[in-house]
């Protein structure tokens, strides 16, 4: 294990967070829109839902209202 | 007086493996890609596969060979996973050198195993061969996440890469047309036509002329 752990948002994640800022999207669409296969979209989400940045809604995901990610 | 065998009690985990048309056991798994799940990879095909550990010749050769039909594979909606008893620590090293000395981008992920937790579950350990390297294991796993296919190599052979390309093309012309594939098949060769079940269809499937029939058991096609 690593003496810390890195939190910080990858060039992956800030893609997923641009395409879903404004409006909610599927897994799918998400991985269509920033070109990504399906399994990367699905981990990314998964962590990024649980750092807090998204929240997810009947399967589809948006950017957390509450989070500034600037 | 009767004579008795003395039953030495031992308490030994049983661990059922994968085999062709179970469901593949599910892991979550530290990767170069972040914490995969095999559940990520529902809807496409995955060859899942172990090396038996980074920085080594053999490995680097089938790396370089994964890499090379990973674009090919993705266009067949396959994914490819690798995985060793490392850590993501000496992945991300022997990625970055593969890339510095060979030009090879490593772009599939590659599971960091170090509890050996997935090797386990899949029985990629040989352990008369070695209980600290995973084998040269392949699973072909199917969108439904039914394992399609095993392969097990030792140590000291790479696998051949274009057997993986074949493999999954086969078994992806099975699903679509339901039928088998003969030795060496490659894409545009004729296929097997199942063996007709009962004494009519075996008549009909001779009288066929779309077929090219050996025998009645033995009939190819076109696809």
């Amino acid at each position: 294990m690593a003496c810390v752990n890195d939190t910080q948002l990858s060039g992956t994640d800030k893609k997923i967070l641009a395409v879903i800022k404004n409006k909610a999207l599927s897994t799918e669409k998400i991985a269509e829109e920033v070109g990504l296969p399906l399994f990367k979209v699905r981990s990314r989400l998964r962590e990024l839902k649980s750092n807090g940045y998204i929240i997810e809604k009947d399967s589809l995901y948006q950017v957390n209202p509450t989070v500034n990610e600037e | 007086m009767e004579e008795r065998n003395h039953l030495v009690e031992e308490t030994t985990e049983v661990r059922s493996l994968p085999r062709i048309g179970s469901k593949a056991p599910q892991f979550e798994a530290l990767t170069t890609h972040g914490t995969l799940k095999l559940s990520d990879y529902k809807g496409s095909w995955l060859i899942l596969f172990s090396h038996p550990a980074d920085f080594t010749p053999v490995c680097t050769t089938e790396f370089v060979g994964f890499q090379k039909i990973y674009p090919e594979l993705r266009k067949m909606n396959t994914e490819l996973l690798g995985l060793s008893i490392d850590s993501v620590h000496s992945h991300i090293a022997w990625v970055r050198n593969i890339k510095e000395n060979f030009g090879v981008d490593i772009e599939f992920p590659v599971i960091a195993d170090l509890n050996k937790d997935v090797a386990e579950k899949y029985g990629m350990i040989m352990p008369e061969e070695s209980s600290t390297e995973a084998s040269r294991a392949v699973f072909v796993i199917d969108p439904d996440q039914v394992v399609r296919a095993i392969i097990y190599y030792p140590l000291s052979t790479g696998r051949n890469m274009d057997e993986m390309i074949r493999l999954v093309t086969a078994l992806q012309a099975t699903d679509e047309h339901q039928i088998a594939t003969p030795a060496d098949w490659r894409k545009g060769d004729k296929v097997i036509v199942p063996p007709a079940a009962t004494t009519e269809l075996a008549e009909e499937r001779v009288n066929d002329d779309s077929l090219e029939c050996v025998d009645w058991y033995f009939c190819k096609k076109e696809l």
